[in-house]
Parts: C-alpha cells; sequence; structure tokens
C-alpha cells in the first residue's frame, strides 16, 4: 500500500545540504595547512559533514524540480524587511550609538510588524532601549557604543 | 551540626540581610537578561566586597551564583532565549509550554526545580564533601573524552525529525568551536587572518544569535499575536512548583547528575544539563513528548543546572580547582579575600565554611520566593502583542551581544547566525545540536590530544583505561538506542498512514 499524502516541496532542504557539502569540502580542504595534531578532528569533523551533506543532498534530489518555488522568500516582505532591519542594524549601532540605533530600529520592526499605533510606538521604542542602556551601562558597567551625541 | 548554627546566626544581622536581598535581586536580573552571567556579575562585585567580612562576601558570590543560573529560564522560558548557557536545554519544553498558554506552570516547575537541585546539592556539598571529590578526580583526559563524546550522542536523542539533521547541526557547531586558537598547539585555525576570528566565537554570542535573534524573526514573521497560544494564560505557578515531588526519581536523578557533572572541572551546566534532559527523555513513558512541552523537559535541566553550582564548587573549595568559570570567579573572590582553598579551610575555619553553606540554603529559598513575587507578572509577556514583544527582544539580544566584549562585531556575528538559524529552524535542523556541538567540541577535542601526548601520541591512550570502556559503551548504548526508537516511531507512522 502507497502513502496517500503529499509532501510539501521544499527546495531550501536541497540548497542547504548542497552548501554543507560545500562547507564539508572547503573546510576539509583548508584543514590540510593545519599542524599535524590539530587537524584531526577538523578533518574528520568536515568529512562527516561531507557525507551526511551528500545524504542529504540524494534525499532530496527531488527537490530540483521545486527549484521556481524558491521565490516564495522573496515574496514574504515582513522576512525580508525583517532580515534587512537585522543586517543594518549592527552598522547603525557603530555610527547612530545604542540608543539612538535601537529607537529607530524598534520603530522599524513595529511598523514592519503592521503596528499603526505611533505614540505607543514612539513611547516604547524610547523607553526600552533608554532603560536598558541604564541597566547594562550601571549594572554590568557596559560600555555601549554611543554615538556622535554621547549616548 | 553547630557550625551550621554558627552560619545561621552569622547571617542574622541587618547588613547581611540587605546583602542578601540585594544579591538576589542582582543575580535574578543579570541571569535573566542573555549575555550577562553569574561570572561576569560576581567579577563586578568583588571590589566592593574588598571591605566586607569575608564570610559575608562568599555567600554574596555563592547566592548570584545560585540564583543567576535560576534567572537564566526566565527568558528561557518565556522568550526561547537563553539568558545562561545553562538554560538552554530549558528552551526546548519551557518555551513549547508558554506557547501553549502554560508559561507560569512552566516557571513554576523551574522554580520547583531549580529549588531542588540548589538544596539536593548543599546537602551533598555539606555531607559528601571529601568523600566524593577523590573519585571523580580520578578521572583523567581519557575518560574526559569519551564522556564528551557520550555527550554528542545526545544529538541524537534531540533530533526528532531525523538524526541526520541533528548531527549535520552537531557538526556545525563542532566545526565553529575549531575556529581561532587550538589550546594545545597554538595553531590557528579557520582565521582567514581576522584578529576578530584568532579568539574564537563566544559561547554566548553563538546562544545569542541561534535562539534569540532567529526568534525574534520567527516572532515578526508568524501570524499569531502572540506567543501563548491563547489570550488567557491557564497554567499554575502552584501545580508548577511541586511538579518535581510528582516525579522523585527524575527529580533526585537530575540533581545527583548535575552535582557530580559540576564537580568535573570545565565540563558544567551546559551539559549537565543536556545530559540530564536525554535521560530524562529515555526514561519518560512519552518520549515522543519530549520537545513539545514536556514537565520532564523542564524538571531535568534545572533540577541539573542549580545542583552544578554546588559540585562546581566542591573542587574549588576543597582543592582550589574550579569546576566551572563562574566558580572561577569566585575562587578568585576567595583568594582575594585572604581565604585559601584546600583542607585547611575546612580544618581552621569550618565556620567560614558552614556560614557559606548556609548561605546558599538561604538561596535556595529565595529561588521560591521570587517565583511567587516575579513571575505571575513576567508570564504576562506571553500574551502581550508579539509587535511589542519581538523588537525589545531584538535590543535586549544586541545589548547582550555587546556586553560580551563590547565589540560590534559580535552584534554583526549574532546578526547573521541568527538569520541562518531561522532558516535552519525552518527547515527543522535542531538548532540546540549546533550548541551542544560548540559546547563539547573544545572539552573533547583537547581531553584527546592530552591522553594522546600522554602515551607518546598514540590513539591507545584513549582506550587505556577500564572506565573509558564503560563511557564507549554507554555512548554505543545511547546511538543504539536512539536508532531503534526512531525506526520504530517512524514504522508507526507508515502504519498510521497506511490505515
Amino acid at each position: 500500500m502507497k502513502k496517500t499524502d503529499k509532501k510539501e516541496p521544499k527546495p531550501e532542504e536541497l540548497i542547504f545540504a548542497i552548501l554543507i557539502v560545500i562547507v564539508g569540502i572547503a573546510g576539509f580542504i583548508i584543514a590540510s595547512d593545519f599542524s599535524k595534531r590539530a587537524k584531526i578532528l577538523p578533518r574528520f569533523v568536515t568529512a562527516l559533514m561531507v557525507v551526511l551533506g551528500g545524504i542529504q543532498v540524494w534525499n532530496n534530489r527531488g527537490e530540483f524540480a521545486h527549484m521556481k518555488n524558491l521565490n516564495g522568500f522573496v515574496k514574504n516582505k515582513t522576512l525580508l524587511l525583517t532580515i534587512l532591519g537585522i543586517l543594518v542594524y549592527p552598522l547603525a549601532l557603530r555610527f547612530l550609538g545604542f540608543t539612538v540605533a535601537s529607537v529607530l530600529f524598534m520603530f522599524y520592526l513595529m511598523y514592519i510588524r503592521g503596528l499603526r499605533a505611533y505614540l505607543k510606538m514612539a513611547i516604547l521604542s524610547v523607553s526600552v532601549p533608554v532603560v536598558v542602556f541604564l541597566l547594562f551601562s550601571s549594572l554590568a558597567h557596559v560600555h555601549l557604543p554611543t554615538g556622535p551625541w554621547g549616548f | 551540626m553547630e557550625f551550621l548554627l554558627v552560619g545561621f546566626k552569622a547571617l542574622l544581622n541587618p547588613q547581611a540581610i540587605l546583602w542578601l536581598l540585594i544579591s538576589v535581586v542582582l543575580g535574578y536580573v543579570t541571569g535573566a537578561l542573555p549575555g550577562m552571567g553569574a561570572a561576569l556579575t560576581i567579577s563586578l562585585l568583588i571590589p566592593i566586597t574588598y571591605y566586607m567580612d569575608s564570610a559575608l562576601a562568599l555567600i554574596i558570590m555563592g547566592t548570584i551564583f545560585t540564583i543567576c543560573v535560576y534567572g537564566g529560564s526566565l527568558s528561557a522560558i518565556l522568550l526561547n532565549v537563553p539568558g545562561t548557557a545553562g538554560s538552554a536545554a530549558t528552551c526546548v519544553d519551557g518555551y513549547k509550554m508558554a506557547q501553549k498558554g502554560e508559561a507560569l506552570t512552566a516557571l513554576g516547575v523551574s522554580t520547583g526545580a531549580s529549588f531542588f537541585g540548589s538544596l539536593g546539592s548543599t546537602i551533598l556539598l555539606i555531607l559528601g564533601a571529601r568523600v566524593l571529590l577523590k573519585p571523580m578526580l580520578a578521572l583523567g583526559s581519557g575518560e574526559y573524552f569519551w564522556i564528551t563524546v557520550l555527550g554528542l550522542t545526545i544529538i541524537a536523542s534531540l533530533s526528532n525529525k531525523g538524526m541526520i539533521k541533528g548531527f549535520i547541526g552537531g557538526c556545525i557547531g563542532l566545526l565553529l568551536s575549531f575556529v581561532g586558537q587550538e589550546l594545545i598547539t597554538g595553531s590557528l585555525r579557520y582565521t582567514f587572518k581576522s584578529f576578530y576570528l584568532m579568539d574564537g566565537f563566544e559561547l554566548v554570542a553563538l546562544i545569542i544569535g541561534f535562539f534569540g535573534v532567529s526568534e525574534v524573526i520567527s516572532m515578526m514573521t508568524t501570524k499569531q499575536k502572540q506567543i501563548a497560544s491563547s489570550n488567557k494564560l491557564t497554567g499554575s505557578l502552584w501545580r508548577g512548583m511541586i511538579a518535581p515531588l510528582k516525579h522523585p526519581w527524575l527529580t533526585i536523578k537530575s540533581f545527583v547528575m548535575g552535582f557530580f557533572i559540576g564537580v568535573m572541572p570545565g565540563v558544567g551546566y551546559s551539559i549537565s544539563t543536556w545530559l540530564a534532559y536525554n535521560s530524562a527523555k529515555r526514561s519518560s513513558k512519552h518520549p515522543e513528548e519530549f520537545g513539545k512541552g514536556a514537565i520532564e523537559g523542564v524538571i531535568a535541566p534545572e533540577c541539573s543546572n542549580n545542583a552544578t553550582v554546588g559540585g562546581s564548587l566542591l573542587p574549588t573549595l576543597l582543592l582550589g580547582i574550579p569546576g566551572s568559570d563562574t566558580a572561577a570567579v569566585v575562587l578568585a573572590g576567595m583568594i582575594a579575600h585572604g581565604i585559601m582553598p584546600g583542607p585547611q579551610l575546612f580544618s581552621k575555619t569550618p565556620e567560614l565554611v558552614y556560614t557559606f553553606y548556609v548561605g546558599l540554603l538561604i538561596s535556595g529559598l529565595f529561588i521560591i520566593a521570587m517565583g511567587f513575587l516575579v513571575l505571575p507578572f513576567a508570564a504576562k509577556v506571553t500574551v502581550l502583542p508579539l509587535g511589542y514583544v519581538a523588537p525589545a527582544v531584538a535590543v535586549l539580544c544586541f545589548a547582550g551581544a555587546l556586553s560580551i566584549n563590547t565589540n560590534i562585531l559580535d552584534a554583526v556575528v549574532i546578526a547573521v547566525i541568527g538569520c541562518i538559524a531561522y532558516w535552519m529552524k525552518k527547515m527543522d535542523y535542531p538548532i540546540v545540536t549546533v550548541i551542544l556541538g560548540f559546547v563539547l567540541g573544545p572539552i573533547m577535542e583537547q581531553n584527546m590530544n592530552r591522553a594522546m601526548l600522554a602515551v607518546g601520541g598514540s590513539v591507545s591512550g584513549l582506550f587505556a583505561s577500564k572506565l573509558s570502556w564503560i563511557f564507549i559503551a554507554l555512548a554505543v548504548f545511547s546511538v543504539t538506542q536512539n536508532i531503534v526508537r526512531q525506526i520504530k516511531e517512524r514504522g508507526k507512522k507508515d502504519e498510521e498512514v497506511v490505515s
């Protein structure tokens, strides 16, 4: 008797598996330059990655036909904008300082999540970074990045 | 017994009580905030304790250690962001319980389990200090190597959606742990001439990235309006707190495991919690519920991580060998106060040691007090709109990353790792296996090299002792059992589909 349930195409599984194989091969080759004792485990682990990644590529070989489904990622605007914000935020920390960058970052995330209560958003966007800044700097004496305005 | 009474009397003064309360609050807040942790908090307080009585200083350090480890479960359960490395295992089932609207129960379970873990390990510390230490320190590098291999076999049981994915995750973690300078040979690996990578990746940064940032992305993209599946919290704090009493053997097994692993220098609660979790899953009547909000999945790691506190303090007090990084900071604090660890600490100043034990016992009671005072309010985070929670968690994560080394690159690392982890989670890769691989990798490699060097570089160094073979057998048994279990489960699923 056959299974009747339909499996959702997941071409990203195949891509990830291929990436694992590539990383494994690259890691194995780079490990050749390490000293004798230092390369034992890295070579073992990277070889294992190639084998396991290869098995995953084989298990997902049918996904080659579903590669066109990959644009689902691009169509998910919230996901794209969130990832963009998360990747840009560390750079903003460097130039704007923790507090200002975090205020803008929080407001940005709330906006793309669909919130439109601007006053509440503004209050939260300002109060959370200020509280976090004070907590970390006074409790733990952690020097969080400050922008050109000193905070 | 009279020394315990001396210890209690030493705490009956306003200054001691005030500092005890300050330590509890500090420990809890820093435990809950990712990136801070007990080691950092204690190291910052050591200068303040210079002007205090040595016994009081020891109590402050012990209290912060205990409460901080417990505090890590707050963000682990409510936000899936472990506050400390030892709370990562709690995320697996604790957060699932919160998503079901049972955050209060989960928090209650962590409170009760932490209390029993702390109480149990303090009792073991008081009763068995010198007796227990000798056999634990008889373990050599070969045995430690196989203990870490045993730890890695847990990956098999954590991989509910396929062992291959779990082992790939473990390999990624191991590979990340190789970045930087190798400890025995000093050679640089996978640094690509970067100064930042020469020190390797920080565990806390990886945890924040893999758990915290990826969870922020999940929160931002989910259709759910809040963490909990319904607007009302249905759990019960009290029911959660007494849950460890309903699983007495699991509780006892977890705190004994946590204590003994804590005694082993360099192993720590990152490993004890996973071993306890795995053991709980294997001995459970319903292992299929693990990973979906099983109460035992919260009892085991929480009991174990608090028990590790007492265990790690045992070799610290008795031999001056810290059982963990936080115990190392406590040791530094002791030496700063002129308290030299060793057998003479127990013979010449027993009242000091017992005052410390009393402080640990009382901090266990404060765990319960924090539970009743703070948790009913904290649990409401799970019913707040995700549009407000997710950005706040994101800012906390990045602040936590920056608190490690005040380096922007740590923030970049968690951002990139968070995106990769989100992608892995979508494909059902268990990201906890990455953390496990990262934690165990350096310990495994260090002990492997030491064991081999001891016999002139031969692999036979790993198989030299009978104890090593016991751990090898346990590791093989662990993997085999998981393979058989997964084959059986797959067979059952196939039967259900056909019928």
